[in-house]
């Protein structure tokens, strides 16, 4: 431990457009990861020179003459205060460049519904749009556990889920959305002392080397570490956009844990559970991705250090600094790495000091739990729909004008309701040569019907395909087509029955006055049950 | 054979600006000398042997001279200039202050700038037209 009389000479200098200095009596600037927009307040004697306004640019920087000096805040005068009396001063509050970014747009942003965007680049679109002076968005990615590969954030680009989930409203403020989606993530967007406008990762424990370390007895003057769990949360939802697909299958984008580990902290019952909602989470990868990041920075206890130290020009929020305090933390040794979360400078005739918090997130990504389930529909096999012997089909003689087929609707767990529930498999011929125009009779064409309780709940009309007398639909999949029913959602838990009728045949047949057409590879696939094991 | 105190009248050019008056020396014989604020801020490091003093600047220096004025008239001529700014001139030597020196009469003297007559107290007149008071002095940057 240092032993000496360190003797400093501190100065701040704030300096307006054009290079116009002034004296300030007091200067106190905040920087947060959590607090987008970058604060300075100023105080200063008068007079003041002429030329600072609202808007006005302002720069204030502040080292040591035993050293060199450092910008601790640009940005923008947002109010002015003046007084007069014992002390006739004048106070500007000050905010950073990204209160370019909190007005909203009147009109709405369209993003392209076909194509996803990096949500990087949407970021740095706004920024460009809003003329931010210096910005840098880091690459936005998620990383894969634990394969330790990583794919780019992209969001949009889903053209059934709606214009809920790639258009921003008319006056959203933007930055606010910026926020919003960085931190589902794992990003943050904010100010920093330095002036530029940042988004940067800052998600569960820091890695590489810190830029500062703080070392109790040596750079320390107090120090805070706070644990809570107030904020723990184990046992995590992701519920996206929810849409229907063109074949009519309602999607549910969802992701939730296989199990929820036992938290005695959470004690009774053992788990605490939130949910994330978000629209712009069109995909099962961004569902994922958040659920992921949430467990990480939420599932563990919350621990915030405090610490004051001599001013330190050079600290930004979003870096990773060290700090070893065995008073507060008996672990120091191997835990000491943390985000800085915030940074606050004050300078006065007490002196330039710097408080500073530090933060990093130590939970665990669960393993993620099926959402759906698939069971086989008649073991799988062929069946021929129809009237005619058909020697090209794969099973030349037909089970019925009718087949039947019992399924069971699954009861879900918890009482979730399932979100979608549909067949597939593979077809072929059905309603061949439907009616092309109003000039053509009306038929009943071949269809899907659902019966529960002895009621009929839904009847689904097949597609159309093509159905040739010389083909061979007997070997493989050649000629085949896929097919996909979506069932209704009022079908209740039990015994349900699908059936699959034969329409109005229209070849001119005397003999023959259905439809003949062939299903099989049926499965039923029922979604939005996923559920943990709980403790 | 006593001698009386010396007193610095016999520099009759001592005067703020023009406004001229005499220094009376204090009990001691002496000369009194300016004060300086000094804003440093110590801070002791805990767990450690450390000690940081921040330097935050020196304030103004301050010193109060017992004066004399022979009429009343050359007493309000001072009198007048109570908050204003200007040169005080002093017998060299007698401060910690380095003025612009100069000679008259064969006697050295300084003139400082930028001194502020910040008040003017303990005024008394005395039988026979001699005005005693006390002179308050400010000046920014310490004894630069």
């Amino acid at each position: 431990m240092p032993t000496d009389l360190l003797t400093l000479t501190p100065f701040a200098t704030v300096m307006g457009t054009g290079g116009t200095r002034m004296n300030a009596v007091s200067v106190s600037t905040s920087h947060g990861v959590d607090n987008p927009i970058g604060i300075a307040t100023i105080e200063v004697a008068k007079p003041i020179p002429a030329g600072f306004d609202i808007n006005s640019t302002i720069m204030v920087t502040a080292g040591y003459e035993q050293g060199s000096q450092a910008v601790i805040f640009i940005g923008n005068i947002a109010e002015i205060d003046h007084e007069y009396g014992d002390d006739s001063t004048v106070t500007f509050r000050c905010e950073g460049w990204a209160r370019k970014l909190r007005n909203p747009q009147e009109n709405e942003v369209a993003l392209n519904y076909l194509n996803p965007y990096k949500l990087s680049d949407v970021f740095r679109y706004f920024c460009d749009l809003r003329d931010v002076p210096t910005y840098l968005v880091d690459e936005m990615l998620y990383y894969l556990y634990p394969a330790g590969t990583y794919w780019y954030i992209r969001i949009a680009g889903n053209s059934f889920s709606g214009p809920d989930t790639n258009r921003i409203p008319p006056r959203t403020p933007i930055l606010n959305w910026m926020a919003q989606k960085a931190r589902l993530f794992g990003y943050r967007v904010y100010d920093t002392p330095s002036g530029m406008f940042r988004c940067s990762r800052i998600s569960g424990l820091p890695t590489g080397t810190p830029v500062a370390t703080f070392i109790e007895g040596e750079n320390i003057f107090s120090v805070n570490r706070n644990i809570s769990i107030s904020d723990k949360v184990n046992f995590w939802t992701v519920e996206g956009a929810r849409f229907t697909t063109s074949a009519g299958v309602v999607v549910q984008i969802r992701s939730v844990p296989a199990s929820v580990p036992f938290d005695p902290d959470l004690n009774p019952p053992g788990y605490r559970a939130d949910i994330i909602r978000d629209n712009w989470i069109v995909n099962d990868d961004n569902a994922l991705g958040a659920r992921a990041i949430a467990e990480i920075d939420r599932s563990a206890r919350t621990v915030t250090d405090q610490w004051e130290t001599w001013g330190n020009p050079y600290i930004q929020p979003g870096q990773v600094i060290s700090i070893q305090s065995p008073s507060t933390n008996p672990n120091y040794a191997t835990d000491n790495l943390k985000w800085v979360m915030n940074v606050n400078h004050t300078i006065t005739n007490s002196g330039f000091f710097t408080t500073i918090n530090g933060w990093s997130g130590a939970g665990q990504v669960l393993p993620t739990a099926d959402d759906c389930t698939t069971v086989s529909i008649g073991g799988g096999s062929t069946y021929h729909v129809g009237d005619q012997t058909r020697n090209n089909f794969r099973v030349p003689a037909p089970n019925g004008t009718t087949v039947f087929f019992t399924i069971t609707v699954p009861s879900t767990p918890g009482s979730v309701p399932y979100t979608s529930m549909y067949i597939r498999g593979l077809i072929h011929g059905s309603n061949h040569g439907a009616v092309t125009s109003p000039n053509d009779p009306p038929r009943d064409l071949s269809r899907v019907e659902v019966w529960q309780s002895g009621v009929k709940v839904s009847s689904v009309d097949l597609p159309t395909y093509f159905d040739s007398l010389t083909l061979s639909y007997a070997d493989g999949v050649t000629n085949w087509e896929t097919l996909t029913v979506p069932l209704p959602g009022s079908l209740v838990p039990g015994t349900a029955e699908v059936r699959f009728v034969a329409g109005d045949d229209v070849d001119l047949d005397l003999n023959h006055f259905f439809d003949d057409y062939e299903v099989r590879s049926l499965t039923l696939t029922t979604c939005g049950i996923g559920y943990p094991a709980l403790p | 054979m006593t001698f009386a105190p010396l007193t610095l009248r016999s520099a009759p050019y001592t005067a703020f600006d023009d406004a001229t008056f005499g220094i009376r020396p204090n009990e001691g014989g002496g000369y009194p000398d300016w004060t300086v604020e000094r804003h440093q801020v110590s801070r002791h490091v805990p767990g450690g042997g450390r000690t940081v003093i921040q330097n935050m600047g020196t304030g103004k220096a301050m010193t109060e001279w017992e004066i004399f004025c022979d009429t009343r008239e050359e007493f309000l001529a001072l009198l007048a200039k109570v908050g204003t700014t200007g040169t005080l001139t002093c017998v060299a030597n007698m401060q910690s202050i380095i003025g612009t020196r100069h000679t008259k009469l064969t006697k050295q003297y300084e003139d400082i700038s930028s001194v502020l007559l910040y008040d003017i107290v303990n005024i008394v007149y005395e039988v026979g037209g001699q005005v005693e008071a006390t002179c308050i002095f400010w000046r920014a940057g310490g004894l630069a």
